[in-house]
């Protein structure tokens, strides 16, 4: 039993380990992770910038979590490059649960993601945004519990998934708009009636808006409902992409 | 002794109705070596990729140091090790971190995952290299590495599916120089597939002759040699060649092809034909795994590969199958 849960624990460090060395030596993620994300910062946040540091600093979060959702579906793509090149079948022919095995990927998928919003915030903080510091470690949690609902999303579909281009489809088509229905760019108290509705039913509003919360107090959302949906919905999509997982055929 | 790897009639129909395994049933002893023969197509890694967990059998059983592979695939996982038709290392890894990945996965960390990580490294002469990103190894040195991966864990079954596809034959005949080198110092069991005939020869203690799906028969190299001829006439002539005493056609193109059941016959019946027919080329060679595949199947290997070049067969490529 000790030797199984060591097993486990081994796997998930060396999947996570495995990642973090990619990530650093493929020199394009890295541009991939570190400058897009400031683009897009360029484009919402000033664009945008009519409302003052005000609005800044109620947009910034949106954009910090939009770039941790996009990086943490990622990991499916990961995944599909694993199947392409053959090594997905080392991990499927181990003895290891393939819990452990989402999660070690998921664990790699959220530290590139959190890294990535650290560093966003801290470039938002240099052009003028506000920032509660000490809501700063809640606010972080409900963004790791964000990634991995984004990270079991990219790994089921990545599960039933043979090709790049669908890949790259139900990146655009499921994951944008969930993104942009969000509360990562709608304020749920002075959206129309149906749109609030839209952005209440999808489950990355919740914990967009904690994370907001926690950073600058201007949650939309009831806090407690924030942090029970997003628990709720993370664990939910480890477990789902674990099971999807376990029937991959190599 | 119990079989370490037990299979009843076990069948793998793929979605959209091709059947790839029929329905086959061997047994491989504690410690033997044991090849699965047959051209491209014929169901080999199909069957390995159910035996070591990757694919679901439509029917049938199959056991792997006792455990079910349907119902208690980790208990199979744990005792097996498997090389790959397809490379399937992280180029993006050296080689040691390669092994290290592997490790882990297997629950060796520390000192003994650094101790026997050397030791599968120098098993395959790879030390040099241990530190080099293995997108900048050759196809040879790549299936070493996956040699010395598959080995880590010291797994009671070893899987090599076609190790040496692919390879040139020098490197060809390294590799298999490597796989023997380990199973000495391991003492595993071994279960190869392959469809160079003499390689299996040389290596397999037994073999399975597989076509189509289906086992056409199993035993020692030498037996199911022995049980064709003992040697091949090959003949090249206008003439149709009738019936000789003691002599079996194998096959008629513009070589006819004569099976010699006795050595001692072999200068009697090259007279016959020497007499009897009008004779451009003769050339005599001890009977081989091809001959006995020719007289099971009535194709030979050959056929079969360009068969399968022209697109035909949808099972080539059989590790490309995702």
């Amino acid at each position: 039993m000790a030797n199984q849960t060591n097993r486990e624990l081994q796997s998930i460090y060396v999947m996570w380990k495995r990642i973090m060395i990619r990530t650093v030596r493929a020199k394009g993620r890295l541009l991939g992770t570190f400058v897009q994300p400031l683009l897009f910062m360029v484009a919402f946040g000033l664009g945008l910038r009519g409302g003052g540091v005000e609005n800044l600093s109620f947009i910034l979060p949106g954009i910090i979590a939009m770039g941790a959702i996009m990086s943490s579906v990622m990991a499916g793509l990961s995944v599909m490059w694993d199947k392409e090149f053959g090594f997905l079948k080392e991990v499927l022919v181990a003895p290891v649960s393939r819990l452990s095995a989402v999660i070690g990927r998921a664990a790699g998928a959220i530290t590139t993601a959190v890294i990535q919003s650290v560093w966003l915030a801290v470039v938002g903080m240099v052009i003028g945004a506000r920032f509660n510091m000490v809501g700063a470690l809640p606010a972080l949690g409900m963004l790791i519990l964000t990634s991995a609902i984004a990270v079991g999303i990219g790994l089921s579909f990545a599960s039933i998934i043979s090709d790049f281009e669908s890949f790259q489809i139900v990146q655009n088509i499921i994951i944008m708009p969930m993104v942009f229905l969000s509360t990562a760019f709608i304020d749920v108290r002075s959206a129309p009636g149906w749109l609030a509705w839209v952005v209440r039913f999808n489950p990355f509003s919740y914990g967009i808006d904690g994370f907001r919360h926690f950073l600058t107090g201007m949650g939309g959302l009831p806090l407690w409902m924030d942090i029970t949906v997003t628990v709720g919905v993370s664990v939910l999509a480890m477990v789902v992409s674990a099971v999807m997982f376990e029937k991959i055929e190599a | 002794m119990e079989p370490i790897v037990s299979v009843k009639n076990l069948k793998k129909t793929y979605k959209g109705g091709i059947r790839a395994v029929k329905g086959v049933s061997f047994e491989l002893r504690e410690g033997e070596i044991f090849g699965f023969l047959g051209p491209n197509g014929a169901g080999k890694t199909t069957t390995i990729k159910m035996l070591t967990t990757l694919l679901k059998p439509t029917d049938g059983e199959a056991r792997v140091c006792g455990f079910d592979v349907r119902t208690q695939a980790n208990q199979v996982r744990e005792c097996i090790g498997v090389v790959f038709q397809q490379p399937a290392l992280d180029n993006m890894l050296t080689a040691r971190e390669n092994l290290e990945f592997h490790a882990r996965l297997y629950g060796l960390a520390g000192d003994a995952m650094r101790k026997r990580i050397g030791e599968v490294l120098r098993l395959v002469d790879l030390e040099q290299k241990a530190d080099l990103l293995v997108k900048t190894f050759s196809g040879g040195m790549q299936r070493r590495l996956e040699l010395a991966r598959g080995l880590m864990h010291s797994p009671r079954v070893l899987f090599l599916d076609e190790p040496t596809l692919g390879l040139d034959v020098q490197t060809r005949a390294k590799v298999w120089e490597y796989i023997m080198r380990v199973r000495k110092s391991e003492n595993m069991t071994i279960f190869l597939t392959t469809h160079y005939m003499e390689e299996a020869e040389k290596v397999c203690e037994r073999v399975a002759i597989i076509d189509e799906g289906m086992i056409m028969k199993i035993d020692t190299p030498e037996n199911l040699v022995n049980e064709v001829c003992d040697s091949v006439i090959s003949v090249k002539t206008g003439d149709k060649i009738k019936q000789i005493k003691g002599v079996q056609i194998m096959k008629k193109n513009h070589t006819v092809e004569l099976g010699v059941k006795d050595a001692r016959q072999i200068t009697r019946v090259v007279g016959e034909l020497m007499k009897n027919y009008e004779i451009e080329e003769l050339s005599i060679r001890k009977a081989s795994l091809e001959d006995v595949y020719l007289k099971l199947t009535g194709k030979t290997i050959r056929d079969q590969e360009t068969k399968s070049a022209g697109g035909h067969g949808p099972m080539r490529h059989g590790g490309g199958r995702h």
